[in-house]
């Protein structure tokens, strides 16, 4: 037997031990019918009167109603359904038992004070019987009357014309003066009922043009019985009531859509109740519409965590909810939810989800690195980075994103963090990559310290600004940092360098750099020192120097270059200072 | 108060109400205290409204007792109560809106669905019928049969809307 099987004979009341055994050892069948058991557990206020108040009020009912027009003063003893069967066995046993104890027994817990009469007959048993018993047989006539309060017999011809010309446009204001007056508002909630789709859609219309929320009851039944304006009319009035009313209409999958649109118009925090509940979590618009009104259900969402919040995540980012960043944060954490938490997070913007994705940003993470690309972000991480009471770690991770992220809009920053010593060398090689011109300065205040120097160097060479040449050329006069201070000129290439170059040809470290250099910068005064080096270790590099600066293509033989310049300069002082 | 003693309660529904049908309002009552308990609960459920709940079973029961004539006895007395006070609960959903104008509309339920738990909000959003029937499968314990007979639907229809209630339900709910 299959589990539906099971079910189904246990569910027509089988309880043997076959299907007894089935129930409660199959796990999806235990699971299916778990569902009973938290339906019963649900405890909604239920109310407050106890049986006894309940029994009283019932009985006073139940007294009420025959006793109405006939019989004089109180008559409790007919005060029951009075069906024929009653009143046979009433007779018979009023005859045998004498009637005065019946009443009494029967009067006493109903009327209470107002037994007058009858106690009176209490004492004197015979008297009051005959008269009692000619009573009696009437109120079998009576047949039970209609309920407490039935509406009057409805015209519904004239009054469904009436309604469906005014949805039409006819005579819409004087009826909407009397809906709203009360005169046909019954009869016009009546018509949202009705199985008249034309009347039902023009009861709809008024609707449409009152935008009651108190309408909410009457619209879902419209669009439960296929009134499509009903639903998006529901979703206008946007009151709790119409968001209970959707959430009712949510079951019929043709209604769906529409329903989900409606929900997201209200922008109520209940409709994201709503569609959370209808695992509406691809609603890019309605969760889009709700904003910030949807993280109350999100957050619940959200809070369960792994596999579970992956569809609020999404859901987080199109309504923008901030309500939610403190949770994203944490999913942020976590592998599985980490990539679509980033990109919530960076959907809602803002300061605080900044903050959290840069609190999380590494390089090698490439969700979050996109979503901190933006401004509010970068900004974020930047303020991470020089955050001086965050740890060197924190803030070295932070630097290395603002590094990653290029974003020439970060120099001030990298500026400020060379103030800090764990950051220098970072936010030194940061803004040499972004070629930040106006950090020639600071970086150049730092040549002096040993500690950085070096990449100080690099870093002014690579932004390549002439600025720096005083204090590179300063620096390069001590030995130890000669050859550096060399290659960081050599790289800036600039034309006042050229004594300082011409000086370094020789130089084992930084030679290369500056025959470089010197070929770049195309001016005669190298020549001479270039005509030395082919005899150096860079003698390849120098000869394609020298053809650039000098135009000529000759072989890279000495003798010759010298024969050239020495035909080139006739009369010059002095040709060869190396020689 | 002096209410007559109550017959012995473990007396069967079908000889209570045979009692009752005779006049006997000490058993109906006794029946009434036997079916108020799961009444309330299935009506509070179903209305979610402690007013309209009590509303409800007070005219079910009292449209029990005048009708208690019309109880031939050739079913069971508890689907034929609760088929009554179903009805009952269900008028009071819907028609009491024709009948008076505009103090009614406060009185219709599901409000504050919000405020409530996952299982109240995940039954509010079921179709009537599936809510109804699950209402009346696990809160009444009723049996199928027992549920299409209240309901007036067919066997496959109430088992039908179990088994979608349920699934529905295990799927929101886990
Ligand atoms: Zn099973």
């Amino acid at each position: 037997m299959t589990c539906g099987e099971f079910q189904e004979r246990w569910d027509r009341g089988d309880r043997s031990p076959e299907v007894a055994a089935h129930m409660t050892s199959c796990d999806e069948c235990r699971s299916l019918l778990a569902v009973d058991d938290r339906v019963r557990a649900w405890n909604p206020p239920v109310p407050a009167a106890g049986e006894r108040e309940f029994l009283e009020a019932l009985r006073a009912k139940m007294d009420a109603r025959p006793a109405a027009p006939r019989l004089r003063g109180p008559r409790p003893a007919a005060g029951g359904p009075a069906p024929w069967l009653r009143f046979a066995a009433a007779a018979v046993i009023l005859a045998a038992m004498g009637a005065a104890y019946l009443l009494g027994r029967a009067t006493r817990p109903v009327e209470g004070p107002k037994t007058g009469p009858v106690a009176e007959g209490g004492k004197a048993p015979e008297r009051p019987a005959p008269p009692v018993k000619d009573d009696e047989p009437k109120p079998p006539a009576v047949p039970p009357g209609p309920g407490p309060v039935k509406p009057e017999p409805r015209q519904k011809p004239e009054f469904r014309d009436r309604l469906v010309a005014a949805a039409s446009g006819t005579g819409r204001e004087a009826f909407l003066e009397q809906v709203k007056g009360g005169v046909d508002r019954a009869r016009w909630i009546a018509a949202f009922r009705s199985p008249d789709a034309e009347e039902r859609g023009a009861a709809v219309t008024i609707a449409s043009v009152l935008k009651d929320a108190a309408l909410a009851p009457q619209l879902a039944a419209a669009a439960a019985k296929g009134d499509a304006k009903a639903i998006a009319l529901l979703g206008e009035i946007g009151s709790v009531e119409s968001v209970v009313a959707l959430a009712g209409l949510a079951g019929a999958p043709d209604r769906r859509e529409a329903v989900v649109a409606a929900l997201g118009a209200t922008g109520l925090p209940e409709a994201g109740e709503a569609l959370a509940a209808m695992g509406a979590w691809n609603a890019e618009a309605a969760w889009r519409k709700l904003g910030s009104n949807a993280a109350p259900a999100l957050v619940t969402r959200l809070r369960a965590g792994g596999s579970r919040a992956l569809p609020a995540l999404k859901a987080a980012g199109w309504a923008r909810a901030s309500g939610t960043v403190p949770e994203l944060a944490r999913l942020l954490a976590k592998e599985e939810t980490h990539e679509a938490a980033a990109t919530a997070l960076a959907a809602i913007g803002g300061r605080e989800a900044n903050e959290a994705l840069a609190a999380a940003a590494d390089p090698d993470d490439e969700a979050v690195m996109a979503a901190v690309k933006t401004q509010e972000g970068r900004g974020a991480v930047e303020a991470r980075m020089l955050d001086v009471r965050l740890a060197a770690a924190d803030r070295t991770r932070a630097a290395r994103v603002v590094m990653a992220l290029g974003d020439p809009l970060s120099v001030p920053a990298l500026i400020r963090a060379l103030e800090s010593p764990d950051l220098r060398d970072l936010a030194m090689i940061a803004l040499a990559t972004l070629k930040a011109e106006e950090s020639v300065p600071a970086i150049c205040a730092l040549l002096p310290q040993r500690r950085h120097r070096s990449v100080a160097a690099v870093a002014l060479g690579t932004i390549g600004s002439p600025k720096a040449l005083p204090a590179l050329t300063a620096a390069s006069r001590e030995r130890s940092f000669y050859s550096e201070a060399t290659r960081a000129i050599a790289r800036i290439g600039a034309p006042e360098s050229v004594p300082h170059l011409v000086a370094a040809v020789g130089d084992r470290e930084a030679g290369d750099a500056a025959i470089e250099a010197l070929g770049r910068i195309k001016d005669e005064r190298a020549v001479p020192a270039l005509i030395a080096a082919l005899q150096g270790p860079n003698a390849a590099r120098a000869h394609r120097a020298l053809k650039d600066v000098t135009g000529q293509d000759m072989p890279a033989r000495p003798a010759d270059w010298v024969r050239w310049w020495k035909a080139k300069n006739k009369g010059a002082k002095y040709l060869f200072p190396f020689w | 108060m002096t209410s007559p003693p109550h017959p012995p309660s473990d007396l069967p529904d079908e000889l209570l109400a045979g009692r009752a049908q005779g006049g006997d309002r000490t058993a109906f009552e006794t029946l009434v205290l036997r079916y108020l308990g799961p009444a309330r609960a299935f009506c509070a459920k179903l209305l979610r409204d402690p007013v309209l709940a009590e509303d409800a079973c007070q005219e079910g029961f009292l449209k029990a007792w005048r009708g208690l004539p019309g109880f031939r006895g050739d079913a069971k007395f508890r689907t034929w109560l609760w088929r009554i006070l179903f009805n009952a609960a269900q008028d009071l959903r819907r028609p009491r809106l024709e009948a008076i104008g505009e103090r009614e509309f406060e009185a219709v339920p599901d409000r504050d669905v919000a405020a409530e738990d996952a299982v109240a909000r995940e039954i509010a959003a079921l179709p009537a019928r599936q809510r109804e029937v699950l209402l009346m499968r696990a809160e009444l314990g009723l049996d199928l049969e027992e549920i299409a007979g209240v309901l007036g639907i067919t066997y496959e229809a109430a088992k039908a809307s179990l088994s979608l209630a349920r699934n529905r339900l295990k799927e929101r709910l886990t």
